[in-house]
């Protein structure tokens, strides 16, 4: 009996399931809400697809929802890092049923381009995935049709009724398994069907390569400069001060350079900070070598030490290096020389090892707080397919730590710790900010990053040369062809290679071009976070315009990976000049459109004029470079300062604060894009002819008609392709002002096809390390346009 | 007993069709403004669901009433479920008193065109706007996570001091129709609309309005920025589905407000009453959607400066003029 009636239900619900089942779909479909996630560069792509020209509202998808409880879809946009992918399995597990995964970029995929030690080789060992999106980053019209794709799977393969009923049966959301990496899936970093072939490269740095054979290859030594007259003075002054402890380099292709013992380093730099000419003010870098895998091992310490110091009047960059001794040495702390070292030194310590006596926190910055090894050191696996397979039990168990752990509570206090990040909607990236609120006054701030730590450093080590550089567009992924300038003039400084004018002024052009599209995120995103969503459309309209000019150019929108060694990677095409012209004709109408909107807006200005305060003072002493440093009212351009490729030739002007708060950043910005404007004009209008690569080939990828023709380049053509070229052993440091700061490659060469250390002095690391000046005493509302006003990015400071 | 009955029968349908309405229109305004938001930003907005995607707000529907209901490990219980409900509830028996005609008589039937026409309509719609404070309040401390917590402690401080504004803005409006009901305010308007007549107050209750509806820039207790979703982080489904209606009956709600006090209600020429009151009622959600879209948000402590220094004081300045005035004339 009772059987009886069961049986008549379920036939009920089998009779009206097939029609239910398609209304439900339907409405399913089209009503797929995102959540508000992203990783890294493909977030940018993604919403970009919630914009004017994409507009994925069509789809009924532009709801995005800043809860997980509230969102359909999880689109992983970006690359999963090892220290990131706890929150990301979270975030999924806090999601209501039914709910649906797309993968959105290589990273997602698989990891893509970034086989390294601190990336999850493919989300899909964490999370089912229900849609791929391939690309590096996939366009925004790939993620129209992920999107689509996804609404196919849901209408054509789920029967949800039953489920729905508690029926037992039926299928709903995702539904494929998880992934185990190394039986599921394939480990190998080159994908499946690899089986016997050896993996180029593998085993990290060993003391000499085995098939390297640039020591047969004879090149030049690298080049050297001509130390200028106040460098020559401060080396002098040096020498008579300190005697035999400091020697300066003889040979140097970049700046002077001086050794130091360890034992005396703490003076010098003291010296060098507060009673030398110039007095460097700065402490632009602070890094380490490890020397363990050097070739001519004899000749090197175990580590070498290396501060580069800056400083304004006149423009003066030295390097002091100490060498160190032992396997864990360790030295003294100088935080209380510069309080910047703070950050700086811990990194070195997670890195490398190195110890630093006397620092007040010296504990992980990058790495997870469970890691165990140090990446950068020579026998550190570089790898991520040589390290164990990560798993969902490693996403479950490793969680960050708790935020008690950071933020002090003073005795008896009831302030409300709140964590905000890793993951929130206005972090604009992977940051987590651990805050103390009294009611919304924040008392205490710490923050904690790594979490965007995709170990270039180390790929640095291990791509050839020219290889290298589709990582640096990734440094910083909103400014593109600009990050790829530091890195080329760092090696063409180390190697001597000339550039020909067509070149610095295609670099200038892209550069600029990149910095005004850098600039209207900015604009849009700034405005987005006190608030107003409007603008953030019509920057992105501009936007696109930008990068169909950057596409036409470099056949790339947001990682063109264009530069060359020497050069670029091929001529400008036809066309290019008109779609430039058109671009400097509109923008200006628009902009002040744009102005009209938000800069005179008193909502605006209250949100942001006063609030989030530096003076000059404290963003010279913490290294804060760019835009955030002009805006406390110094005028130091890099462009100006230093001009690099050809600025000098430029007519633009260098706008600067007085408040050092939020609106004086946010104006210094539109300014810029004014000025931006002009230079890009400039180098259109004055575009000279010639060559767009030098045709000293020794170092560079040979043009390839002149690869088809002559046997002398087709050989530079295979040596430079393959193995890399040989740069000559040395070290050379370059920056550039790109759009958020001042960028600078410290490349270290051991005289073969790749580096020996790769450093990026990234200007995000330093001017995120002065939040707690900024924000304390603030509220939280009053945080999130402060992050916003000082325009960070999360590869740029993690790296 | 037959005129009871039909009496009954009649309250039954009319808030069957307010009720109809309402949540109609409720649906179609979150369409409406998602249409609007996507022109005012150059974008064409949903139009896959159905033609113009009218069809949108019956899928979001269904998708959000198929969706699991989620309640935190951790959280109150009953509150938490209770809640939205409460927004919803408290937006929705608000109408009971707002007046969509004049009394028309039909089978020898004297019918009001109102659900209910309260002597105290006034005090009533204020009683019920502050006990929809509770469900943000509760919503955000029952959900056991912080940023709920401080969405739903913004929300219960914004909230309370808005409504002391908006009571006050109106005062000058009682004063001169001479009550608290609001058929007889929309009657005492029928020379001249109280926007004419007390345009400060005007100023003042929709500002106070938009800050009670919690819209930008005074979203400051779902601050999507700093707070994710605010006080309703947690809810998943329909229970989110519900504080959505709430929110934007409650818009409805503040537009017959705004129609009733200062755009003369019902009153128009050609078309029938309840039409012109639909038109004020959609052109005041049409603004707020406008301002929505080009504004941005204020700060919390910001905002209740506003509230504190600027609108109660402006708002009892208009009241004492307002008495000059009335004993001068």
């Amino acid at each position: 009996m009772g059987s009886g009636i069961i049986r008549k239900i379920n036939k009920t619900v089998e009779l009206f399931s097939t029609p239910l089942d398609t209304v439900i779909n339907w409405a399913r479909k089209n009503s797929l809400w995102p959540m508000f996630f992203g990783l890294s560069c493909c977030f940018v792509e993604e919403v970009t697809a919630f914009t004017p020209r994409y507009d994925i509202a069509r789809f009924g998808a532009e709801v995005l929802r800043p809860s997980p409880r509230q969102a359909d879809l999880l689109i992983i946009s970006g690359t999963v890092f090892k220290k990131i992918a706890p929150v990301v399995l979270r975030l999924y597990e806090q999601m209501a049923e039914p709910k649906w995964v797309i993968s959105m970029g290589s990273c997602a995929n698989t990891g893509g381009m970034y086989d390294v030690y601190s990336v999850v080789q493919g989300v899909n060992q964490i999370l089912p995935v229900d849609v791929y999106i391939p690309g590096c980053p996939p366009r925004p019209e790939a993620v129209l049709q992920g999107l689509v794709m996804l609404q196919e799977k849901i209408v054509s393969e789920e029967k949800p009724t039953r489920a729905i009923f508690h029926m037992g049966g039926g299928s709903q959301g995702t539904e494929v398994p998880i992934l185990i990496d190394g039986e599921t899936k394939s480990r190998d970093p080159r994908g499946p069907g690899m089986d016997s072939t050896m993996i180029r490269g593998i085993s990290v740095t060993p003391p000499f390569f085995k098939e390297s054979r640039s020591d047969l290859m004879w090149s030049p030594p690298a080049a050297r400069i001509e130390l200028n007259q106040a460098e020559k003075t401060l080396s002098q002054t040096l020498k008579d001060k300190f005697g035999k402890i400091v020697r300066c380099s003889e040979h140097t292709s970049d700046m002077l350079t001086v050794n130091v013992d360890q034992d005396n380093v703490k003076p010098v730099l003291n010296f060098l900070k507060k009673e030398s000419t110039p007095k460097f003010c700065r402490m632009e870098d602070l890094t380490a070598i490890d020397e363990s895998a050097r070739r001519k091992r004899e000749n090197y310490s175990d580590y070498t030490m290396v501060y580069s110091l800056l400083a304004f009047d006149p423009p003066t960059r030295v390097r002091v290096k100490v060498p160190l001794q032992g396997e864990n040495p360790s030295m003294q702390s100088i935080v209380d020389i510069w309080p910047s070292a703070n950050w700086y030194e811990r990194e070195v310590f997670d890195m490398m090892g190195i110890r630093f006596d006397g620092h007040p926190n010296l504990k992980r910055i990058l790495m997870p707080h469970h890691w165990e090894g140090n990446p950068l050191r020579k026998n550190y696996p570089g790898r991520a397919t040589e390290l164990p397979p990560y798993t969902l039990n490693d996403a479950r168990n490793l969680q960050p730590l708790d935020a008690g752990n950071y933020v002090s509570e003073k005795d008896g206090s009831q302030n409300m710790v709140l964590n905000v990040g890793p993951h929130h909607v206005s972090t604009h990236g992977l940051i987590r900010y651990i805050v103390s609120l009294e009611g919304e006054i924040i008392t205490d701030i710490d923050m904690d990053i790594g979490y965007h730590h995709r170990g270039v450093e180390k790929i640095g080590e291990r791509q050839n040369w020219n290889q290298f550089i589709p990582y640096t567009d990734r440094v910083d992924y909103l400014a593109g062809a600009a990050n790829n300038l530091p890195y080329v003039m760092a090696v063409e400084k180390l190697a001597g290679i000339k550039v020909p004018d067509r070149a610095k002024f295609t670099r200038v052009l892209l550069s600029e071009l990149f910095r005004l599209s850098n600039h209207l995120v900015y604009f849009s995103t700034f405005a987005h976070d006190v608030g107003a969503m409007a603008p953030n459309f019509y920057a992105f309209r501009e936007r696109e315009m930008l990068l169909d000019i950057v596409e036409l150019i470099t056949g790339g929108r947001l990682h063109p990976s264009w530069f060359r060694l020497g050069g670029l990677q091929a001529d400008l095409p036809e066309g290019w000049k008109e779609k430039v012209d058109q671009f400097v004709k509109i923008f200006p109408e628009r902009l002040k459109e744009y102005e009209s909107l938000i800069t005179k807006n008193p909502i605006f200005k209250a949100r942001t004029k006063g609030i989030g305060k530096l003076t000059l003072n404290q963003a010279i002493d913490w290294g804060v470079s760019g835009p955030n440093l002009r805006a406390c009212g110094l005028e130091w351009d890099l462009r100006k300062k230093f001009p690099y490729s050809g600025y000098d030739a430029f007519d633009f002007e260098v706008p600067t604060g007085s408040e050092g708060d939020c609106y004086d950043r946010y104006l210094i910005r539109v300014e810029e894009m004014r000025q931006s404007l002009r230079i890009i004009d400039q180098a259109a209008s004055g575009m000279p002819p010639g060559r767009y690569v030098t045709d000293d080939y020794r170092y560079v990828i040979p043009k390839r008609e002149d690869m088809l023709k002559d046997i002398e380049s087709l050989i530079h053509h295979f040596i430079n392709v393959t193995r890399g070229p040989k740069i000559p052993e040395g070290e050379a440091y370059a920056s550039c002002e790109i759009p958020r700061g001042e960028q600078g490659y410290y490349v270290v060469s051991d005289g073969i096809g790749y580096a020996y250390r790769m450093r990026v002095r990234a200007p995000g690391f330093a001017n995120i390390q002065v939040m707690p000046l900024m924000t304390i005493g603030w509220s939280l509302a009053d945080l999130i346009a402060i992050a916003g006003s000082i325009d960070y990015i999360l590869p740029d400071i993690d790296r | 007993m037959v005129s009871w009955i039909i009496g009954f029968g009649l309250l039954l349908l009319k808030m069957a069709v307010v009720l109809g309405v309402l949540l109609f229109l409720a649906a179609y305004l979150v369409w409406a403004e998602r249409k609007l938001l996507a022109r005012f930003q150059v974008r064409y907005g949903p139009n896959r669901a159905g033609k113009f995607g009218l069809l949108q707000p019956i899928a979001d529907g269904i998708k959000m009433i198929t969706k699991e209901d989620l309640v935190p490990d951790g959280a109150d219980r009953f509150i938490f479920l209770l809640a939205p409900a409460v927004v919803a509830f408290t937006a929705l028996l608000m109408f009971a008193v707002v007046p969509f005609g004049e009394e028309i008589t039909l089978f020898g039937q004297n019918i009001p065109m109102v659900i209910s026409d309260l002597n105290v309509g006034l005090l009533f719609v204020f009683a019920l706007s502050s006990l929809g404070v509770y469900g943000v309040a509760l919503g955000g401390w029952a959900s056991n996570s912080k940023y709920s917590l401080l969405g739903g402690i913004r929300g219960a401080a914004q909230m309370i001091s808005y409504e002391l504004s908006l009571g006050l803005s109106l005062i000058p409006i009682v004063m001169i129709a001479g009550s608290l009901s609001l058929v007889d305010i929309v009657k005492a308007q029928q020379n001249v609309w109280f926007i004419f007549v007390q345009p400060v107050s005007f100023v003042i209750f929709l500002i106070s309005a938009m800050a009670e509806s919690k819209r930008i820039p005074f979203d400051i207790p779902e601050a999507e920025n700093e707070l994710g979703a605010g006080y309703h982080m947690e809810y998943s489904g329909m229970r989110f589905g519900l504080f959505f209606i709430g929110e934007y009956v409650h818009l409805q709600v503040l537009g017959a407000l705004t129609a009733v006090f200062f755009l003369g209600g019902w009153q128009g020429p050609f078309l029938p009453a309840p039409v012109w009151l639909l038109i004020k009622i959609v052109m005041v959600a049409l603004v707020m959607i406008w301002i929505r879209g080009t504004l941005p948000r204020l700060r919390y402590d910001q905002l209740m400066a506003i509230g504190w220094k600027v609108l109660v004081p402006a708002a009892l300045i208009n009241i004492v003029i307002t008495g000059a005035v009335i004993l001068i004339i």
